[in-house]
């Protein structure tokens, strides 16, 4: 007997691997998995919202507005009165809405308006200002409402949920991959997504048309927005929560032509002028 | 444009730390190998007797240490991979570089100290936890390999 | 003052057994360690000042078990031991234990 040290192989404790194939493949298959729950938690919501009546829903959120009043600026109420006489009469439409709105104006030097679960309508002051006819701004107003005729914030509110549920499920509560998954969850997002936009512009015309016989003056918002042109409107548009100036306009040219409505008529002074919200009914 | 750079920024640091990484770790590999081959010969066993008579001078004991750390771009693998399940394959260079290396200090020990022979080698792991983080991440895996230093006449 | 890592000291003969010896000591990272393996975490690698605070800090631990030995008389320690636990939050303990014998 005798001792004969040798060397054995290394190797054996060692996977070969090519590491950027393996990151890709996992990368990819998680995010296509990912992707594909998120699509399911989408249908699935979809499929439930429905179940659930409008009235709960506003009630529910109406808690919010309660909460929300205090921080609400208080300046330029005569504005705000007559926006919330515009939405009343925009309202009047939407027979089977649960909701009161409200109106509540906010410093910005953006055009914008947002819709808040339990009936709150934000709009800027930048919108206020670059807004050439109340029609335009019943547009925005009307499209605002359109979120709440089709529950998106019930949907939105669903999605969310439901998404954070399917993280911790795996263990992924708060870490440093669901940022990873998050930003691409903006992609399959918890806000309104472009279908949503879709259907809140074209209740916001059926509304105008209800109210004024005649669209015209919806469009002057595009005209008037962003201004963003090219690739960063490419890019916005894929990411972003608003679907592009171009591609919205075109959709709603062709909606309108569908339902052969109107595109030229009279467009009624600004809401800010001495001239109050009109009283405007359909002439029948 | 942000979202473009906010996802960008992240890959970036992973390919840097891949490329970086990957050199490191080829680096320590060659020079593990050759200090490997020439402590070849040195009888290195972990039961404490030998079988056989033998003439010994003198024992010590002798102990080799290193702490190593994952580089960035393979504990982002060892993440997804926990996801998924299976063998954690980015995780397998970094423990066995780290106790080849411990056995290879202490048998160099062994040797610097005038012995030829290493017996009853013990190896042992702990993990370093991250302390700014509450414990929960961690900072490196200490490897410890120990045993006793024998000098053992010719005629083995 | 030998010591071994076997059940005897090889090539001598143990006489007298005098019991279980321990050497202990407790150490902290310094925040400059803290941050320089902060950034080797990202490139991976050998945390050279790690390596060197646990190394300093096992001479110490078995330095101590070897005091203690001196101090009941014994010349080796045989069998001996290492263990590490976690006493608080950046701090750990590191002992050494073994069996102090007389040989000759």
């Amino acid at each position: 007997m005798k001792a004969d040290p040798r060397e054995p192989d290394d190797s054996v404790n060692l996977t070969p691997t090519h590491w950027l194939r393996e990151a890709t493949t996992l990368t990819v298959g998680l995010t296509v998995v990912a992707v594909g729950v998120f699509t399911t938690i989408a249908l699935l919501v979809n499929l439930l919202a429905p179940i659930i009546p409008l009235r709960i829903e506003a009630e529910v959120t109406e808690a919010i507005w309660a909460e929300v009043q205090e921080y609400v600026p208080k300046g330029g109420e005569d504005i705000v009165a007559r926006l919330d006489t515009l939405v009343g009469q925009l309202a009047n439409h939407w027979p089977d809405r649960e909701y009161d709105f409200h109106v509540a104006v906010v410093e910005a030097d953006r055009p914008n308006a947002f819709a808040l679960p339990g009936g709150l309508i934000i709009v800027t002051t930048d919108l206020i200002r670059i807004a050439e006819s109340e029609n335009e701004l019943a547009f925005v107003l009307g499209h605002e409402l359109g979120h709440f005729h089709n529950r998106d914030h019930l949907k939105a509110l669903g999605r969310g949920i439901l998404f954070d549920l399917a993280l911790a499920s795996i263990g992924m509560g708060a870490g440093s991959m669901s940022n990873l998954f998050g930003s691409s969850g903006l992609l399959t997002s918890r806000r309104f997504n472009r279908r949503q936009e879709r259907a809140a512009d074209r209740f916001g015309l059926e509304l105008m048309y209800e109210q004024y016989a005649t669209v015209a003056g919806s469009l002057d918002f595009f005209e008037h927005d962003l201004g963003v042109t090219g690739l960063s409107e490419t890019i916005a548009d894929f990411a972003g929560t608003h679907p592009g100036s171009t591609t919205r306009i075109k959709e709603m040219l062709d909606f309108v032509e569908e339902q052969g409505w109107p595109l030229d008529g009279e467009l009624l002074p600004p809401v800010f002028q001495e001239s109050t919200v009109s009283d405007s009914r359909v002439p029948e | 444009m942000d979202q473009l750079i906010i996802l960008g920024f992240p890959l970036f640091l992973l390919l840097l730390t891949y490329f970086i990484g990957r050199h490191l770790e080829s680096n320590h590999y060659k020079s593990i190998r050759e200090r490997e081959a020439a402590t070849k010969d040195m009888v290195a066993i972990n039961f404490p007797r030998f079988p056989f008579d033998v003439e010994i001078e003198r024992a010590g004991m002798v102990m080799g240490s290193v702490v190593v750390s994952h580089d960035h771009f393979k504990r982002f693998l060892a993440q997804l991979r926990i996801i998924v399940g299976g063998r954690i394959k980015s995780y397998e260079p970094l423990l066995d570089r780290a106790r080849r290396e411990a056995v290879l200090r202490m048998k160099e020990q062994a040797l610097a100290r005038g012995h030829n022979t290493v017996v009853n080698i013990r190896l042992e792991t702990s993990r370093l936890a991250n302390s700014r983080r509450g414990g929960k991440g961690t900072a490196g895996v200490e490897m410890l390999a120990y045993g006793t230093a024998l000098t053992v006449r010719e005629g083995l | 003052m030998l010591c071994s890592n076997t059940e005897d000291i090889p090539g001598q003969q143990i006489v007298e057994f005098y019991g279980v010896v321990t050497g202990s000591t407790v150490r902290a990272k310094h925040i400059g360690r803290d941050i320089a393996a902060g950034l080797k975490n990202f490139v991976g690698g050998e945390l050279k000042g790690y390596t060197e605070l646990l190394q300093e800090a096992r001479e110490e631990a078995l330095h101590r078990m070897m005091e203690q030995a001196r101090s009941v008389g014994a010349n080796a320690v045989i069998n001996v031991r290492f263990g590490t636990s976690s006493v608080a939050q950046g701090a750990a303990e590191l002992f050494a234990y073994g069996t102090a014998v007389k040989v000759e």
